[in-house]
């Protein structure tokens, strides 16, 4: 009723009055700029200062007169947090464990979240609420039994038995190895998988049934389907997931530092950054705090770019998406 | 197969339906359904981790233990709930203004859209421990003492205000103003993105139908791009509650963690999720019934 | 056709599945030779522990040259009992290893032939969660630490007392008894720790000495030398060194953080909690502790010479304006952060001020290792203690930023040590955080300080009653 009488007052006035529509333009743009600003300036001001301080020397920190810009660009602080940071190697561990389970999750996860968005099987009513628990339950949560778990891993207990028989542990020790991460991830129960498989669930809800059902009467299989007809209906979506995923898993530093004990990647090391500092750099390096935050740089740096790569795909999928929908 | 009947693509479906769904459940069992179970047992028991038998049977000690006798969890339950209650809607009306207005064309969009989503990439991870200042704290230094010192690298808005040369007076009262738009713009860029891949997702067919019929901005967005983002809508409540549930600046989880971290104790603490769970679920499932129920059948 | 064809690629599937199950049994079969390998040694080692009683000398031949290689590079000056050659011992470590750490680590290892595993965490947040992870997990790790603010919690929870494991020579006048004499639970010590060790942190007095020589003040060090340092000289160095240049507020002391109180308390002797070595009690009445917390508060209210709500006070020592700055040691060593090495004035330090009259005592914030419950390997780490916290293995004077410092770490060390449990307990029973009890404590005038301390009465005496509960079972 309300939502009616609102769209009788919308309409009455748009026939009403011709200025109205300019004033409402103007203020429309007028508050759209506001809002642009003032998020803007709070999203940007902490990154600037972030930037700023990476390149103060440590007598800039101690001069109380210089706030946003440095004396001069101390670029020696980025070339400390290269070598602290270990850079190059942490790079690649990053990108071998977590960025890498995290692309393997944006092709598990669609596969599960096909399952539920199209297909009503009887096993399905007790899967979703698990879904959702999967959703629900912080990693923290549960982590002291699942390093246990990884630590002492068996195929559902069948390897103990086994094990019992010929009279030898055979369990698997998974911890520091990417496995903890891998497997997980390839059965679309990794870091943040439920979430990724509730988001495709969603996208894929609305894509036409008659397409899929088409193809199956032609006779083409679940995988052909998938792969013919669902994949490019859906780029949107993973898109989404994809920055989201390759986001996180970048950020994941938690359960890192928890289940390895070396190699590990750039997020535990900027975790840590204080420490390594100390560590690596001691009395040599000029400002502990400039090389912190020089490394906090140089760790968003790389997924900034992807970001900025992948947002232009975003948008151009706009139109695709106009089309195929 | 090619001369199945209709009906026979029912069966089809839950064949297909069993299989894709097959190595999630594998998964699930294997690698959460353990620590679940679990960490469920371990708010019900005593955990002693030196022992063989790492658990032994407490009922609901700990439980009775939380609501008479600890003097901060009812506290700390009531500010999370309240605060819980009052974000959802705030962030979730906000970030789909935000993504309205982001999904407009207008000069700037594009970097104005790389700006909006700065906080997926910062608020999620560590680095924003340094936009606190927390990170340059938590692990300073070599020595275990000196991890409690309060640094003085954080970035402070009363400071920066300072700095413009405002009055004592109005920058307090800017700061506050800031800080709170601050702590729901960093908590909104990822709902907005959802929102933005969500408006995206709307055929354009849709608008042009709604063009040719008349419709002011507002009666599209009543009428079209709010019901076709129904299934945003539920998603951005889910991860808006997760996302609240879980933060690291909820009480809750603060107690939770810190008797983890700090103390060690895991059958208390599992308690406190547990119990905290329970309550988020209860008014997690009230939300979607009346979203479900209300909302969606009135859009259909 | 097509019925056949996903009948494949489900078997193509699941012989994939077989596949990485395969490569995981085989990384597994080679962690289990690894251990197998271990416990050899280990069995070997009970063996040869029975055969020892008899006669001293049915170890192999192999160990027999192993000792004569470490004899001949000499200087060696552990003695380790021959059945722990090739043994292993497993520490958990709170942050990553020092250079100078694991150098040390490596030098013993070739001197012993006792295998040293470490296992850290990032960063110190997350040093709980890898002491339970690997309790639960049943890893069989031998040497964990504790501060004295995880004090009983921790100890009464994982920690072994070490009264009874051989190879710990309590008579060694190099452990820091007095210290390890403070955390003792039922007369048993469960953590030790070496006289002078790198990971001992002494608390003492920071001050500026160019700014005491500009502004012809007698410096603390002046004080302390001709043994008339104590809170009255104290306030008096505060008191001329506050003042007021070219606008700009110079304090005469600045604490680490108003929530650092605990120094005051410490020095004059006594605690908000008690311990005996065997029961816990709570001290809010005691005249001694209200007296002290109100000569604090006066400090910043009554003469002014501090900034109560200045919560750290590293940044504004280092641009010289506070004269004095109470801390640990940890800002004296030059890889600090707190980068007091590049000043250009020239600092010292000295012994933190006790109240006139008093004995001179070293406080400390101490870090105390031990043996975790279920360790493998209980000898070899009491062995390997002893060598680890030794700062004879390290070169201590590179550390330090000037002689002065180094020699006020060095005077400290050998003093008799005094550490307050308080926040241990407190956090123990995790009601009120204590440093926001401090905090709050700090910034009360004088004569609020008493009813502030009663207002959290209950919160102490819950957490006394938790502690001695604790260390009961």
């Amino acid at each position: 009723m309300k939502l009616l009488a609102f769209k009788n007052n919308v309409t009455s006035n748009f026939k009403n009055a011709d200025y109205k529509k300019i004033a409402s333009k103007v203020a429309v743009s007028i508050f759209r700029y506001a809002m642009l600003i003032a998020v803007g300036y709070t999203v940007l001001s902490p990154l600037f200062q972030i930037i700023s301080n990476s390149l103060k020397s440590d007598a800039d920190f101690m001069n109380t007169s210089v706030t946003w810009i440095p004396t001069a660009a101390f670029w020696q602080n980025y070339a400390d947090a290269l070598f602290v940071m270990d850079y190059w190697k942490a790079l690649l561990n990053t990108l071998i464990v977590p960025v890498l389970s995290g692309l393997i999750e944006v092709v598990s996860c669609g596969v599960v979240a096909y399952a539920f968005a199209r297909f009503k099987f009887p096993e399905r009513k007790i899967l979703y609420p698990l879904l959702l628990l999967t959703i629900l339950v912080p990693v923290r949560m549960t982590f002291l039994p699942s390093f246990v778990n990884y630590r002492n891993f068996d195929f559902f207990g069948i390897t103990k038995v086994i094990g019992d028989l010929i009279g030898k542990d055979l369990t698997i020790n998974l911890i520091n190895t990417p496995f903890t991460f891998y497997l997980p991830s390839i059965f679309g129960v990794g870091f943040q998988s439920g979430l990724f498989i509730m988001i495709y669930i969603q996208f894929l809800k609305g894509i036409p049934k008659e397409l899929e059902e088409a193809a199956w009467i032609d006779g083409a299989g679940p995988i052909k389907t998938f792969i013919r007809i669902i994949v490019p209906s859906s780029s949107v979506a993973i898109l989404t997931v994809s920055i989201l995923s390759v986001i996180w898993h970048w950020n994941e530093y938690y359960l890192m530092g928890l289940y390895f004990n070396e190699n590990q990647p750039l997020a535990v090391s900027l975790s840590n950054i204080m420490n390594l500092i100390s560590l690596k750099g001691g009395d040599t390096i000029n400002s502990h705090t400039g090389v912190a935050m020089a490394s906090c740089m140089l760790f968003i740096l790389p997924v900034l770019v992807f970001y900025l790569i992948l947002q232009k795909k975003f948008i151009k999928s706009i139109d695709s998406v106009g089309i195929v929908g | 197969m090619r001369n199945k009947k209709v009906t026979g693509i029912e069966r089809l479906k839950v064949r297909y339906g069993r299989m894709f769904a097959l190595p999630w459940t594998i998964g699930l069992l294997l690698f959460f359904l353990v620590p679940l179970v679990e960490s469920i047992a371990y708010a019900f028991s005593d955990v002693s981790l030196v022992n063989d038998d790492m658990l032994s049977f407490a009922g609901l000690k700990h439980f009775k233990y939380l609501l008479q006798e600890d003097p901060n969890f009812l506290d700390n339950m009531a500010e999370a709930v309240t605060s819980f209650v009052f974000s959802l809607p705030i962030i979730v009306a906000l970030s789909l203004i935000f993504a309205l207005i982001l999904n407009q064309k207008f000069r700037g969009r594009l970097f104005a859209r790389a700006v909006f989503f700065l906080p997926v990439i910062i608020a999620t991870g560590v680095v924003m421990k340094f936009v606190t200042g927390e990170a340059l704290n938590s692990g300073a230094a070599l020595s275990t003492a000196m991890g409690e010192t309060e640094s003085y690298s954080g970035i402070s808005f009363d400071q920066l205000l300072i700095n413009l040369g405002l009055p004592q007076s109005v920058t307090e009262l800017l700061a506050d103003y800031i800080a709170r738009i601050f702590n729901l713009v960093w908590s909104c860029g990822i709902q907005i993105l959802l929102f933005v891949a969500g408006m995206q997702s709307i055929p354009d067919q849709l608008y042009e139908v709604s063009k040719i019929e008349g419709a002011t901005a507002w009666e599209e967005f009543w009428f079209v791009t709010f019901p076709m983002l129904g299934n945003v809508i539920f998603l951005v409540l889910i991860y808006t509650t997760v996302d609240l549930f879980t933060a690291f600046d909820n009480p809750i989880m603060t107690q939770a963690y810190d008797l983890v971290s700090k103390n060690s104790v895991y059958d208390r603490s599992s308690a406190i999720l547990w119990g905290y769970f329970v309550i988020v679920g209860i008014i997690g499932s009230l939300i979607l019934f009346v979203y479900n129920r209300l909302l969606m059948k009135k859009w259909n | 056709m097509t019925h056949s064809i996903n009948f494949k690629k489900l078997l193509a599937l699941l012989m994939t599945l077989v596949m990485v199950m395969c490569v995981f049994a085989g990384c597994g079969n080679k962690e289990e030779e690894y251990y197998s390998y271990y416990e050899y040694y280990e069995e070997d080692d009970t063996a040869s522990d029975d055969t020892q009683s008899d006669d001293g000398s049915t170890d192999s031949n192999d160990d027999g040259n192993t000792t004569t290689s470490s004899k001949d590079e000499g200087g060696s000056t552990t003695e380790v009992p021959k059945n722990l050659r090739g043994t292993t011992v497993k520490m958990l470590f709170w942050r990553p290893l020092m250079d100078a750490e694991q150098k040390a680590i490596d030098k013993f290892e070739k001197e012993t032939g006792i295998k040293v595993e470490v296992k850290n965490t990032p960063n110190a947040g997350t040093y709980g969660e890898l002491i339970s992870s690997s309790l639960a997990a049943k890893e069989g790790y031998d040497i964990a630490m504790f501060n004295n603010t995880d004090f009983p919690g921790r100890p009464v929870q994982y920690f072994q007392p070490l009264n009874d494991i051989k190879g710990f020579d309590f008579k060694d006048s190099a452990w820091d008894i007095s210290v390890m004499d403070t955390q003792k639970i039922n007369g048993k010590y469960y953590g030790v720790s070496v006289n002078g060790s790198l990971n001992s942190e002494y608390i003492c007095m920071f001050f500026n000495e160019t700014k005491f020589k500009d502004r012809g003040v007698k410096t603390p060090r002046e004080y302390w030398e001709e043994g008339n340092w104590n809170w009255d000289t104290f306030l008096e160095c505060a008191k001329a060194m506050t003042y007021e240049d070219n606008g700009v507020q110079v304090y005469g002391y600045l604490n680490r953080g108003s929530s650092y109180i605990t120094y005051w308390t410490q020095a004059a002797g006594t605690d908000f909690i008690n311990y005996d070595g065997s029961k816990f009690t709570a001290n809010l009445s005691d005249t001694k502790l209200i007296d002290t917390l109100k000569f604090y508060n006066d400090l910043g209210h009554k003469y002014k010479v501090g900034d109560p709500e200045n919560t750290y006070g590293v940044p504004d020592f280092r641009t010289g304006n506070a004269a004095m700055f109470s801390c640990i040691t940890y800002p004296m060593r030059k890889d600090s952060d707190t980068k007091f090495n590049q000043m250009t004035d020239t600092i010292d330090a000295v012994p933190f001020p006790m109240p006139k009259g008093e004995k001179e005592v070293a406080l400390i914030d101490s870090t105390l290792f031990g043996i975790l419950k279920g360790a493998k390997n209980e000898e070899g780490a009491a062995v390997f203690l002893r060598y680890f916290l030794d700062p004879a293995n390290y070169d201590m004077s590179s550390y330090f930023i000037n002689k002065n410092l180094e020699s006020t770490f060095n005077a400290l060390s050998k003093m008799e040590k005094r550490v307050s449990i308080t926040q241990g307990v407190v956090n123990y029973a995790a009601q009120v955080d204590f440093g926001n009890v401090c905090h709050n404590i700090a910034l009360t005038t004088a004569d609020q300080t008493s009813a502030k301390l009663q207002s959290y009465k209950s919160n102490f005496e819950v957490a006394v009653q938790k502690a001695n509960k604790a260390i009961e079972d």
